[in-house]
């Protein structure tokens, strides 16, 4: 199989692309792969377990304390990284601050409701609503409207 | 939240309230004395009444986020000051001369307040909802994507 490599000059424009007659098992695994390179971090169950969490599946991450956590539709993991460095990590995956305390993916939330007092609560995948605060809900909007 | 915030909103408050009190003030007026003329210093009034009526929305803001309890709390008090307010400036400028009129200021108050949070929770909804439209839509298109890839 022949290998080609073209450089670019942006991140955003780094692809890989498949040409094949039909999917194979290992073609499927090259995709898969290539899909799941770079995408992941290293989540704690507790102090002596963990995986790895694809950042696919990741809703949202909340800060308590000095500690940051990472939720998934089923589970929750501490990521020992602080909210600010992620919120840079996650950007291009379109994770945005919506308050303090929280970083929401904006291709996971259902529905966004006003709540009092111009804030709003997004609704998750998992049906779990997060409160987009008045002081990040400008920021929120126009990354939406306009750079989504 | 920060002060120009806050003054932006108080002057918000002030329009609208000032809007909603010289339209109670035409329909109290049609209903109560249909043939009386006003001078021209009535014209001030809601002008007046605007002002006073903003210094309370200061009681809504809080440097740091509150929860919607703590906000239904605030916006109570919010509501009985500017109640009190409208009570107060009526009866010093003589305008409480029988109960019926008391009743219909009182009730004037309720319909501003109501009227002016109903319109700003339908600006945010119609912002929710455009939000909600345009997030749908990109997911849609991701999903798309990941299926042709």
């Amino acid at each position: 199989m022949k290998v080609k490599i073209r450089n670019v000059l942006s991140r955003q424009e780094e692809q890989v692309v498949i040409e094949c007659v039909e999917m194979t098992p290992e073609l499927e695994d090259i995709k898969n792969y290539c899909l799941a390179k770079g995408s992941y971090l290293t989540g704690y169950v507790n102090t002596s377990s963990f995986r790895q969490v694809c950042i696919k599946d990741i809703l949202y991450v909340e800060a308590i304390d000095e500690k940051v956590f990472a939720y998934t539709k089923e589970k929750a993991f501490e990521i020992k990284k602080r909210l600010y460095e992620l919120e840079a990590e996650l950007a291009s995956y379109k994770f945005i601050r919506c308050s303090k305390s929280f970083l929401i993916c904006l291709l996971k939330v259902e529905s966004i409701r006003p709540a009092l007092n111009g804030r709003y609560l997004a609704c998750m995948e998992n049906g779990e609503e997060v409160m987009i605060s008045r002081k990040y809900a400008k920021q929120v909007k126009k990354t939406i409207m306009e750079e989504l | 939240m920060e002060l120009k915030s806050i003054l932006k909103k108080c002057m918000m408050d002030f329009l609208l309230i000032q809007a909603g009190i010289t339209f109670v003030i035409g329909v109290i007026g049609c209903i109560k004395a249909p043939v009386s003329r006003i001078s021209y210093d009535s014209f001030f009034m809601p002008f007046i009444y605007a002002f006073f009526c903003s210094i309370p929305s200061f009681v809504i803001y809080s440097a740091k986020e509150l929860s919607i309890k703590q906000m239904l709390v605030r916006k109570a008090i919010h509501f009985l000051l500017i109640e009190s307010i409208v009570m107060l400036i009526s009866y010093m400028i003589g305008t409480l001369t029988d109960t019926s009129i008391c009743i219909a200021i009182l009730l004037a108050v309720i319909v501003v307040y109501t009227a002016v949070n109903v319109f700003e929770y339908l600006f945010c909804k119609l912002e929710a909802d455009a939000m909600t439209k345009k997030i749908q839509y990109i997911r849609g298109k991701e999903q798309e994507e990941q299926y042709h890839v």
